[in-house]
């Protein structure tokens, strides 16, 4: 388990009637960036709030950093950042007084690092965190997150309501923080163009329930957009219960068909399909961003598509 | 600055894109054998890719044996940029098909096909280029 940064086993949570969480089994390794993905509502808050040890499991359990949930002491955030979708700063200190309130909590704080990171960020230090702008509030929180060198860094929504260019400084940070596999990195955005090239694992969460856990690699890997070219009109559309269930989310416009393969293997998606078309006259398939991925997967016209 | 370039696509694992852009720049001679290959943090830094994908980037390039780790130096770019049999005949495979595709559907035909790859190769090939300078 030392290789693992985070850890749960049938992690649940119910407020009365509702759950919020059910029987969630994450794993991130140590040095890995996780996306934790879904609607809102699906649970990603809850999750966050568990890890951190700020609501306590209705069922099932997990560490963080080797420590278990249910036992985690102020020093554990010595080694553990959070940045919440909206971080609640003093409004009547200034930037700099308010890391200078923080540095003395940390042992491990870097001075160097919140100064280059201060410069990098161009945060008016010297105003008050009232006068602020949203974005300029975010990186003062990021930087009393990154300064003390944490061993894991929960980012709750850190791009909400932030300019393009901000979110290419707060992505810099995390990884000028990161620096060669030191940090683990727990993400949950709805940017997903921003953090397609970022994350190494994926995490979704529908409704509480965990529907995808999977290196970001291996994900762009199997799923295809596929384009299909029928020798005629097809009279009736291909909700065929035959397709098997990697075949998620299509659309048919008389000859031609456009569907989504969640298992792309290129001799099998051919000899699949020519099996279940058999006036098919040509084929091609083109890859898909993370966000095509998640919005196929998520899809309301889509089939189930299983986890391999 | 990284000493070669990725203009990234959607879609296509990172790691993929950038040891493409990297065994270009070697092949191409803009990396010369002794070079010193970025470091993870640079590659994660520069390219904002993490610091686990910049690190499977040069783990891949050192098993195919583009890049070596001198223990106290870094990473250099290997002497002998030596690809196994195999490796080259998968690094051919999937482009090579997309050529001939693109080709067919054009109907160029096998000489013209050739005489691009040609100009193609030259275009990337040191020697050729040294000796046109």
């Amino acid at each position: 388990m030392a290789d693992l940064a985070i850890t749960t086993q049938g992690l649940t949570r119910r407020f009365g009637h509702l759950t919020a969480l059910e029987n969630l089994d994450l794993s991130v390794k140590r040095g890995s960036f996780c996306a934790l993905l879904g609607p809102n509502g699906a649970g990603k808050s809850t999750t966050f709030r568990l890890l951190l040890g700020l609501l306590r499991p209705t069922e099932g359990e997990g560490q963080i950093l080797g420590t278990g949930l249910t036992s985690i002491r102020s020093e554990l955030f010595q080694q553990v950042a959070y940045l919440a979708d909206q971080p609640q700063l003093p409004r009547h200190v200034s930037a700099r007084g308010y890391l200078a309130y923080v540095r003395p909590f940390y042992r491990s704080w870097d001075a160097a690092l919140e100064q280059q990171l201060c410069e990098e960020l161009a945060v008016p230090v010297d105003r008050r965190i009232a006068t602020l702008s949203r974005g300029n509030r975010q990186k003062v929180a990021l930087i009393s997150c990154l300064a003390f060198r944490p061993r894991l860094l929960l980012l709750d929504e850190p791009f909400a309501g932030i300019d393009v260019a901000v979110r290419d400084q707060i992505v810099d940070s995390v990884l000028a923080g990161a620096g060669d596999r030191a940090m683990t990195v727990l993400l949950a955005s709805h940017d997903l163009d921003e953090i397609e090239r970022l994350v190494d694992q994926v995490v979704m969460l529908r409704e509480g329930r965990c529907c995808l856990q999977e290196p970001t690699d291996q994900l762009l890997n199997r799923f295809r957009r596929v384009f299909v070219q029928l020798r005629e009109p097809a009279a009736t559309t291909p909700a065929n219960p035959s397709f098997s269930e990697d075949w998620i989310q299509w659309r048919q416009d008389g000859a031609r068909l456009e569907l989504v393969h969640s298992h792309f293997d290129p001799a099998r998606t051919e000899r699949d399909l020519r099996q279940q078309l058999p006036n098919l006259e040509a084929l091609s398939t083109a890859p898909m961003s993370l966000r095509d991925v998640i919005a196929a997967v998520s899809s309301p016209t889509r089939r189930p598509a299983p986890c391999p | 600055m990284l000493p070669f370039s990725v203009l990234f696509k959607p879609g296509v694992p990172a790691h993929t894109q950038v040891a493409y852009a990297a065994r270009k720049a070697i092949v191409a001679g803009h990396l010369k054998p002794g070079d010193r290959f970025p470091s993870v943090r640079v590659l994660s830094q520069e390219l904002k890719i993490n610091p686990n994908t910049a690190h499977k980037v040069v783990a891949r390039l050192v098993e195919e044996g583009l890049l070596e780790v001198r223990p106290g130096v870094g990473t250099l770019v290997s002497s002998s940029t030596q690809v196994s049999e195999a490796e080259r005949q998968k690094l051919l495979g999937d482009p090579l098909e997309q050529v001939v595709v693109a080709a067919r559907q054009m109907n160029l035909s096998l000489d013209e096909v050739q005489a691009a790859l040609t100009r193609h190769w030259s275009r990337l090939d040191p020697d050729t280029k040294s000796k046109g300078d």
